[in-house]
């Protein structure tokens, strides 16, 4: 090889590898497509607002997967069928400001009302961006359709993170997975079909709403109550002084304080303080109540779960719950005051 | 220039071609003149510019080779003419930097192809759907599950949280809850205290 041909492959290698760069960069960079934070924003907002139906496969937390089929509207309603064991036959009905959730095992349809706040949902967007990094990954197909895969990892600490797989044309999340710091699945959730109901073609109200026949099985579902108090409020209902936690994990904050049912067996009340960092959930559960009967029936008990730590703390009982690393769920508890 | 201007040396010595072959008009010629009788130094560098004159006329004028303007022409427009070579480029006659090159630019097109784009390395995606599998038979029940159903609800309202998956999650809760308490139904068991024994 004279010096000249060999200069000449060694600069189109260099000049090929940039132009491979530059090539991949451009379609996967934010900016030469939509801006993630965009994507992600859509992907809250407006994918609610499509109608399609489609097989979703769920893996929960103790590994089990599960099958539900699924029905949305443009109104924002939802229905969700589950189809296999141990929940076949479990259906949810949700419109902007009701849930419906019936039972076949108990024969019984319970509903709730919903928090519906666009102020409060604005919060907790700013809150996520603020929480978490947010970046296209890759593009993938997932039950038949393009999508974006977008990471959402935390800026600071060691909590769940999130990969989602956003539909590139409707914004749907067809795939969401979440997963620990050290990388295993936690939860997650994927389309394994999907079909889009055109305009015209989509169900009516009554889709989502139960029929008449199981409305008469009607009852409130007293386990989650919605209404926010303020703690002075929670003190009297729950009767004992709440506590507080001094330290949060990093980038939570206070987002509802709310009176619940102690699990033991003489109806009293207890405590839940939710925390969110836009992302996710944290629930401590609390009850201090004279009229708690037994200990084993508090918070303080029930079998175990890979996401909850409880303790008992000056005569209070408590019990967090949240995508956390144990040692933070303990902290939060020690801290409580 | 001023008539009966002294002329300096540097001045003479600009104009000294022309007055060697008598091209300056009078004026100049005498004032050169002048200067050179009192100045040894521009004598002495008009003698050798006479010189240098007198050997061009001597050898005469050469005729350059027939051709030589046909063939230089013809260089330039094939494009064969070279430039000279920046002295850097003699580095690539060495076998280790024509290795190392080769290897930088291989190293590179493989980089381009396989490195991950938009961010930091990333650890491999793990399966997402290997199957059933129960971590070390940890089960909520009975109060947990209560809390638990109440958590995920809460949870399910997130503005991307999976909704479905959270669901299940509160329904495998409340399933539990229920066999708890038809469990509970059952004639009451030993050793449930009250609160104010067990603490």
């Amino acid at each position: 090889m004279t010096r000249k041909v060999f200069l000449a492959a060694v600069s189109a290698g260099l000049v090929a590898a940039a132009g491979i760069w530059a090539f991949r960069a451009g379609r996967s960079s934010p900016g030469a497509e939509p801006d993630t934070e965009s994507l992600v924003r859509r992907a809250w907002v407006d994918s609610k607002l499509v109608a399609l139906e489609g097989d979703q496969e769920i893996q929960v937390e103790d590994g089990r997967v599960l099958r539900a089929h699924v029905l949305t509207s443009r109104q924002g309603d939802l229905r969700i069928e589950y189809r296999s064991a141990p929940l076949a036959g479990i259906t949810v009905w949700e419109t902007p400001t009701r849930t419906y959730r019936y039972s076949p095992r108990s024969q019984r349809l319970t509903v709730t009302e919903r928090l519906a706040s666009p102020t409060e949902d604005a919060g907790r967007e700013l809150q996520l961006i603020r929480n978490y990094a947010v970046h296209r990954s890759g593009e993938e197909e997932v039950a038949g359709r393009t999508a974006i895969r977008v990471d959402l990892r935390p800026r600071s600490g060691k909590g769940t993170w999130k990969q989602i797989w956003i539909d590139r044309e409707t914004a749907v999340i067809l795939r969401s997975d979440a997963q620990t710091a050290r990388g295993r699945i936690v939860r997650s959730t994927r389309f394994t079909q999907v079909r889009y109901l055109p305009a015209g073609s989509e169900p009516d109200a009554a889709a989502f709403m139960p029929g008449p026949a199981l409305m008469k099985q009607l009852v409130r579902d007293s386990g989650s109550a919605i209404e926010r108090l303020d703690l002075p409020e929670l003190n009297r209902r729950a009767g004992f002084a709440v506590r507080l936690p001094a330290q949060l994990p990093r980038g939570y904050t206070l987002s509802g304080a709310y009176e619940t049912s102690c699990p033991c067996r003489t109806p009293h009340s207890a405590a839940r303080l939710e925390f969110t960092d836009g992302l996710n959930t944290l629930s401590l559960f609390q009850c201090g109540s004279p009229r708690c009967t037994s200990a084993e029936n508090c918070f303080a008990a029930g079998g175990e779960a890979p996401q909850a730590v409880r303790a008992e703390r000056d005569g209070i009982y408590f019990l967090a719950v949240g995508d956390l690393p144990r040692a933070e769920l303990d902290q939060l508890i020690r801290s409580a005051k | 220039m001023w008539k009966g201007e002294a002329m300096t040396c540097s001045r003479v010595q600009e104009i000294l071609p022309d007055y060697a072959v008598e091209l300056l008009d009078r004026r100049l010629q005498a004032a050169v003149d002048a200067h050179l009788a009192i100045c040894a130094g521009c004598r002495r560098e008009l003698e050798a510019q006479e010189r240098a004159l007198e050997l061009v006329t001597t050898l005469g004028g050469r005729t350059p080779a027939a051709g030589l303007f046909h063939a230089v022409r013809n260089e330039i427009e094939s494009g064969r003419a070279r430039q000279e070579r920046p002295g850097w480029l003699a580095w690539f006659n060495f076998l280790p930097v024509r290795v190392a090159a080769t290897g930088l630019a291989m190293a590179s097109v493989a980089l381009a192809l396989l490195a991950p784009i938009g961010g930091p390395l990333l650890p491999p995606v793990p399966d997402l759907h290997p199957g059933p599998r129960v971590q070390g038979g940890q089960v909520a029940r009975g109060p947990l599950a209560h809390s638990i159903r109440q958590h995920a609800r809460s949870a399910a309202d997130g503005p991307l949280a999976d909704r479905v998956a959270w669901e299940a999650m509160a329904q495998l809760a409340e399933s539990e809850e229920d066999r708890e308490r038809r469990e509970l139904s059952q004639p009451r068991r030993e050793g449930v205290r009250p609160r104010s024994d067990a603490r």
